[in-house]
């Protein structure tokens, strides 16, 4: 696309200081050192922890893309390995950033983009996401006209038809899922509860463009979000909330600004709506959780707070924190869709998630995010843990009562 | 939705990959014996037998992240990485390496920042970040066995578990463990505890040649915690050796204890003069009452203590120019207490131009934006050195304390005429110390921060020019260069070729040093750089 649909564009040379500039102090690969209290969660970027070689850490990927500025290099498969290994979970700018000014995952996410425009990105397994994207307008390839049945099994209204108070992006995830189905079915009820007039798109709403962003693809990204913004602002609603933490960033980062509707996370609308006494959780819990901050969600939009004061409010619910959580939260595995192509990498991140929740004795890990819950419950599967994973709305919704 | 097609690049583009010209910085010897290309290759299919497939690359991918630090020395690609997971896989790596004439090129975490792991012609860069366990913890005896992986803030963690702690380097955090503790280091506030190497207990080392060496008490079949046995200590030959006599795969240090209570308090005094502050310093450490002690000039200071620049700038603005930090710790709050007290008496004594900057102070003076648990924490526990981009370091130790203040000011003097910021963050006159007394006041280490943009040229000579007069000075008034400076002046193209004049005993030191070499290392394959570099000083010491 020519035009600048959403944000401005920008080009891998324009980071070409931070890349310069880096002094490989290292603290991109792991968290805060006076937020550690355990070695073993000193680590916190995935891809570093598991392939060890520099290349594989934020230090390392700010060579990548210096050396092929300075045309040192060739891309090589190990080239491509060490960029799409990236889950783009956003912890080494978390660290580097307010140090020493340098943004390490724009140059990562720069560097995907030049791969895609300059053709020689992407992988053979990133083909078939393209392809559904391209055939059906969403990250699983379904059917859009599946999501015209959401409108009357939620019922909530057509948003396309109908004007509403506010808008529910669904998410391709929640859509379609059926292990998700009850996330957004509780997603609906408490916002009702809470006096929204809820509308969605049904078969209007593509995919929000995340997986393209994360494979660098801006071109088509820009084509999805050029058609949503329209078809948003079109029906006349003054606020969107998201539902996946990866459509929330798209939203946020992109969306925000071009098209007229305020674009706002389910948990921030829902404790909104707790503390203004428009929800009340009075039905007591049982459990010990810990709150899984999904990478998009919290280091990218700082929603930290928000999901906590849901939990809070539930009676009886003891919270506890994991080890790496706020901005040192672990990716579950799932970022920069790297578990497309390298699953098994992936499951080792989300079984790592899954030690540190028994670490810290939760029974259940709690999320807003499909990426999360569908990584940790394979997390779960594979080291056979008995730690459960829960999204929020749904632990609400049983303290809420009613369905 | 149709996915659009990328743009067709221009012609010109196109050309442009066409006519790609690689230019991958690589250099040989004249007459190369080692390293040879045909050899590299052999070398690498035995590696990846030895190690695994997945632990042994020579591809560009990999390599290009190896050819430069921060520093300033020109970029050289290795050839091959190699992540050895145990002691068998580093004395494999040496095996193949003397069979092929292949350097190689120890490696900790990586945090060098004067190139010296930037391998000069090429060979194998080891990279020790895959053996990265603690493997011993000992609360009763209180020290710790870790591997090269293991950094500062892994085994602080672990330590503060069993009410120990780690005499913190003033460096990242996240530097090894191991390497730093060998290569001398300044401990952050707790020089009275020696420099790093002062806390190696044992090593095993693998020698160049593939053999295991345990030096220190396990040489002799003892516990670390028991004096050594019978015979030489080789421990001393490792300590400051750069990786040229092997490669060390576990270490025993010292850890101390980490006091139930901790107070702190900060005299301070807004002149810029250090004449009553390093007595009134020199008192302190010479009752060893304080656990951590040091001075600290406020530019210094917020560096520490600022998590961004916009906090250190803050807190630059709002403390005083001279800052004395010292903490006590105690099993009580009354222990803790009284060392304190007794502690503010003779701080008292010296001037009664000092006055005590109260924590709740502390607070209010900047604005409630810092966390001061968190300061505290960072001196007590860990380490995070927050050095604003660019800055630029001139370590001296003082042989004598009489000599400290004429060399601080004559210093002082000769840098603020060279060094300055182009970057907004520090004044050209902001040239700050930072001095620590050590063991007990025997002697000082002084260091001077210099903030510089080290991507602006005008700021990268003036660096030069400000580093080279310091550096002179303090040499002729009586300092002897800090490690820090050794290696500093190495990171500065040319001036390394200045040590022997620096250091008069320079030849003769590295002659035996390579002597002791030749008989671990005949194929002279383990870290070549320092050879090749201090050879060429030695022939000009020579003269």
């Amino acid at each position: 696309m020519k035009e600048n649909l959403t944000k401005t564009r920008e080009l891998l040379s324009q980071y070409r200081e931070d890349y310069a500039l880096c002094s490989k102090c290292k603290i991109c690969h792991g968290n805060h050192v006076q937020e550690v209290n355990h070695a073993r969660f000193f680590r916190n970027c995935p891809s570093g922890s598991r392939f060890r070689y520099e290349a594989y850490y934020a230090s390392g990927r700010m060579e990548l893309a210096r050396a092929l500025n300075l045309k040192e290099i060739e891309v090589t498969p190990q080239y491509l390995h060490a960029l799409y290994t990236c889950m783009e979970c956003g912890s080494c700018q978390e660290q580097c950033y307010p140090v020493k000014q340098i943004f390490p995952l724009r140059v990562i996410e720069l560097l995907r983009e030049k791969a895609v425009a300059e053709g020689w990105g992407l992988l053979p397994e990133h083909a078939p996401i393209l392809k559904k994207l391209e055939e059906s307008d969403n990250y699983l390839g379904k059917p859009q006209a599946e999501r015209d049945k959401l409108i009357k099994e939620l019922g909530v209204e057509d948003a396309s038809k109908e004007k509403c108070g506010v808008l529910l992006f669904i998410g391709c995830q929640y859509s379609y899922k059926s292990e998700l189905k009850k996330a957004l079915g509780s997603a609906v009820r408490l916002l009702r509860k809470s006096g929204a007039d809820v509308g969605i798109l049904g078969s209007k709403e593509l995919c929000c463009g995340a997986p393209l962003l994360e494979l660098g693809d801006r071109d088509f990204f820009e084509a999805f979000g050029k058609e949503n913004i329209e078809r948003i602002d079109a029906t006349g609603a003054e606020t969107v909330i998201t539902l996946c933490s990866h459509c929330a960033s798209v939203f946020g980062e992109e969306y925000a600004g071009f098209m007229k509707a305020s674009p706002v996370h389910v948990t921030q609308y829902i404790s909104e709506a707790l503390a203004k006494g428009d929800l009340k959780a009075g039905k007591k819990a049982k459990g010990t959780v810990a709150w899984h901050d999904p990478c998009r969600l919290g280091r990218r939009l700082k929603v930290y707070d928000e999901p906590r004061s849901i939990l809070d409010a539930i009676p009886g619910l003891k919270r506890v924190e994991f080890e790496r959580s706020r901005g040192n939260t672990l990716c579950c595995g799932g970022g920069g869709m790297a578990a497309a192509v390298y699953p098994e990498f992936g499951l080792e991140v989300a079984k790592e998630r899954v030690y540190e929740a028994e670490f810290v004795d939760a029974d259940t890990i709690v999320t807003a995010c499909p990426w999360c819950e569908e990584m940790l419950q394979s997390g779960i599967g594979g080291r056979k843990s008995k730690v459960k994973v829960e999204n929020i709305l749904t632990l609400l919704e049983e303290s809420v009562g009613g369905k | 939705m149709k996915r659009p097609q990328a743009l067709p690049r221009s012609a010109y583009l196109k050309d442009m990959d066409n006519r790609r010209v690689l230019r991958r910085p690589k250099q040989m010897e004249a007459e190369p014996t080692h390293n040879l290309p045909e050899n590299v290759e052999k070398a690498l299919v035995e590696l990846k037998a030895a190690l695994g497939d997945e632990w042994a690359t020579a591809d560009d991918a990999v390599t290009c992240g190896y050819a430069r630090d921060q520093g300033f020395k020109h970029c050289i690609y290795p050839d091959i990485i190699v992540l050895p997971g145990s002691t068998e896989d580093v004395a494999a790596v040496f095996r193949i390496a003397n069979k092929y004439l292949i350097d190689v090129m120890p490696y900790g975490t990586g945090c060098n920042t004067v190139g010296l792991t930037i391998p000069l012609y090429g060979g194998i860069i080891m990279d020790g970040r895959r053996m990265d366990k603690i493997l011993a913890l000992d609360k009763d005896n209180m020290y710790a066995r870790v591997q090269p992986g293991v950094n500062y803030c892994m085994l602080q963690a672990e330590a503060l578990k069993l009410g120990l702690r780690v005499a913190n380097p003033s460096a990242p955090a996240t530097v090894s463990v191991l390497s730093n503790h060998l290569f001398c280091n300044i401990n952050l506030m707790a020089s009275k505890f020696g420099f790093g190497m002062d806390n190696v207990i044992e090593a095993q080392v693998v020698l160049p040649t593939g053999e295991v060496l345990e030096v220190g008490p396990r040489a002799s079949g003892m516990d670390p915690a028991q004096v050594a046995g019978f015979g030489p200590d080789m421990s001393n030959l490792l300590r400051f050796a750069m990786g040229t006599l092997g490669y060390v795969t576990e270490m025993t240090i010292r850890l101390y204890s980490a006091p139930a209570v901790d107070l702190e308090f900060y005299p301070a005094y807004p002149d810029d003069d250090l004449t009553d502050l390093i007595e009134a310093l020199y008192r302190l450490a010479h009752d060893n009452q304080a656990r951590e002690i040091a001075h600290l000039q406020n530019t210094f200071y917020g560096i520490f203590m600022g998590d961004n620049n916009k906090e250190t700038e803050a807190f630059v603005d709002a403390v005083p120019r001279n800052n004395i930090m010292a903490h006590f710790g105690g099993a009580t709050e009354e222990e803790a207490h009284i060392k304190l007290e007794y502690a503010r008496a003779q701080v008292q004594e010296v001037s009664d131009k000092f006055f005590f900057v109260e924590p709740e102070m502390m607070r209010d003076m900047v604005g409630g934006k810092l966390h001061l648990d968190r300061w505290n924490k960072y001196f007590r526990e860990t380490v995070r050195v927050q050095r604003v981009r660019g800055s630029f370091i001139i370590g001296a130790l003082v042989n004598s304390l009489d000599n400290f203040y004429a060399i601080e000011k004559q210093m002082r003097k000769v840098v603020t005429d060279q060094i300055g910021t182009t970057h907004g963050i520090f004044r050209p006159d902001d040239a700050s110390a930072y001095f620590q007394p050590y063991h007990m006041g025997r002697m000082a280490y002084l260091e001077f921060d210099l903030y510089t943009h080290q991507d602006d040229k005008d700021d990268f000579l003036r660096a030069y020019m400000g580093f080279f007069r310091a550096f002179f000075l303090a040499q002729g008034m009586g300092s002897i260069a800090a490690a820090g400076t050794a290696s500093l002046l190495k990171g500065l193209p040319g001036l390394d070729l200045l040590l022997p004049l620096g250091q008069p005993e320079f030849a003769r030191i590295m002659s035996l040093a390579a002597a002791v070499k030749q008989t671990v290392d005949p194929n002279d394959i383990c870290n070549h750089r320092w050879d090749y570099d201090t050879g060429t000083s030695n022939k000009i010491s020579m003269f």
